[in-house]
């Protein structure tokens, strides 16, 4: 009988209701935060001037990889095989790339409280870039993966600049900001809505930097060396 | 992987939005927990390693956006919780007798209907301590309801 009561109770608590999906509002939202992406420095790249950065993020440059890093690349690989069988079976052509796993390098490091983010590199397979972060305070997977996140070859805006950035309940102070440009940029400069700005270094093509959560990013510019604008991202 | 997220949300909605209202305080609240969750979990997709199901993942994002949103809508100023959680809730008294994981664990396994491993992956614990927190919140709940019963 107490077990009746129990459920009794639970149901009094949250009633059994159906629900509407609103999958199109997550992607909506999803795709909104995305457009927000932003090119943001590290709380320590920011506090420090340019040349320093650009010293910071070249002394980490060409890093061979940890075999935990490496072992996030095989299996972002095979996610990818996992991906294309699955477009295969859907009738569709689309083929992801790989990441060389050969190729895997550092880029740059951003030192923070919560400990340092890498960014690594590769060349993919069908000729282009892959880059992957994660912060080494979050360790590995019980079979010795890295917690790294990473992409091949994303596409990037007509400008040629394309920045984002994530944020995680485990380092809940911090948004790491990332991204790539074709342009013959050397540097990021952000734009935050207490009119301040921050610099990044950009190394092979490619920028990371760490920010404050409460920070708001207003635009992100990529810089030539005359400081010169080539690009810009607004954000709001 | 997009597409196994939707399927995922599409299957089981009412199991995510009924979890998430009980963890989070009342089901409007559960309901927008779980969009902000997924909403997360489609930026956040390349973070998921394959370690685990990718249901088990997305269960653990949908906890945190819950829990975040029970302690965002605690009143400022609130009186501590009798029953040792902060909890901004008015539950039937049995339910404020259990500590937060018993908690979470019960509405997992009573609302989703999930087996021990994947609410273990879930909640970050061992099955072995699911079973056995569900065990001891069932045997609170069923001294409480005696009480409540008998008097």
């Amino acid at each position: 009988m107490s077990e009746a009561l129990i459920d009794d109770l639970l149901d009094e608590l949250v009633p059994p209701v159906e629900q509407l999906p609103r999958w199109d509002d997550v992607v909506r939202r999803a795709r909104r935060l995305h457009r927000r992406r932003i090119g943001l420095a590290s709380v320590v790249v920011a506090l420090v001037a340019v040349p320093s950065g650009y010293a910071l993020a070249h002394a980490f440059e060409g890093t061979p990889p940890p075999a935990s890093v490496s072992n996030a690349v095989s299996v972002m690989n095979a996610m990818t095989d996992q991906a294309n069988a699955y477009a295969a079976a859907q009738g569709f052509a689309a083929h992801e790339p790989h990441a060389i796993g050969s190729t895997v390098h550092g880029v740059v490091q951003v030192q923070t409280a919560d400990g340092p983010v890498d960014l690594w590199a590769a060349a993919s397979d069908s000729g282009g870039t892959c880059y992957l972060f994660d912060w080494e305070a979050d360790g590995t997977t019980a079979s010795g993966v890295a917690r790294a996140g990473g992409t091949c070859d994303e596409r990037l805006p007509s400008s040629g600049l394309g920045v984002a950035w994530e944020w995680s309940a485990e380092h809940p102070a911090y948004k790491v900001v990332y991204g790539r440009t074709t342009l013959a940029a050397t540097t990021i400069e952000l734009r935050f809505a207490d009119g301040t700005t921050t610099s990044l270094p950009i190394v092979e093509h490619l920028f990371l930097g760490v920010v404050p959560n409460a920070q708001q990013i207003v635009s992100a510019r990529a810089l030539g060396a005359t400081g010169a604008e080539l690009a810009e991202q607004p954000f709001g | 992987m997009i597409d196994e997220l939707e399927q995922l949300y599409r299957a089981k909605l009412n199991e995510f939005v009924r979890t998430a209202a009980a963890i989070a305080g009342d089901r409007e609240t559960g309901r927008d927990a779980v969009q902000e969750a997924f909403v997360k979990a489609v930026r956040t997709r390349r973070r998921y390693r394959g370690d685990g199901t990718l249901e088990a993942w997305v269960w653990r994002i949908v906890v945190n956006a819950a829990r975040d949103a029970r302690r965002r809508a605690k009143p400022e100023g609130a009186l501590p919780d009798p029953g040792g959680h902060d909890d901004p809730r008015r539950e039937p008294l049995p339910l404020r007798l259990l500590t937060d994981r018993q908690r979470e664990v019960l509405f997992l396994h009573y609302y989703a209907d999930l087996d021990y491993e994947t609410i273990g992956e879930a909640l970050s614990i061992r099955s072995g301590t699911v079973g056995a927190t569900l065990s001891a919140a069932r045997a609170t709940l069923r001294r409480a309801l005696a009480k409540e019963v008998a008097s």
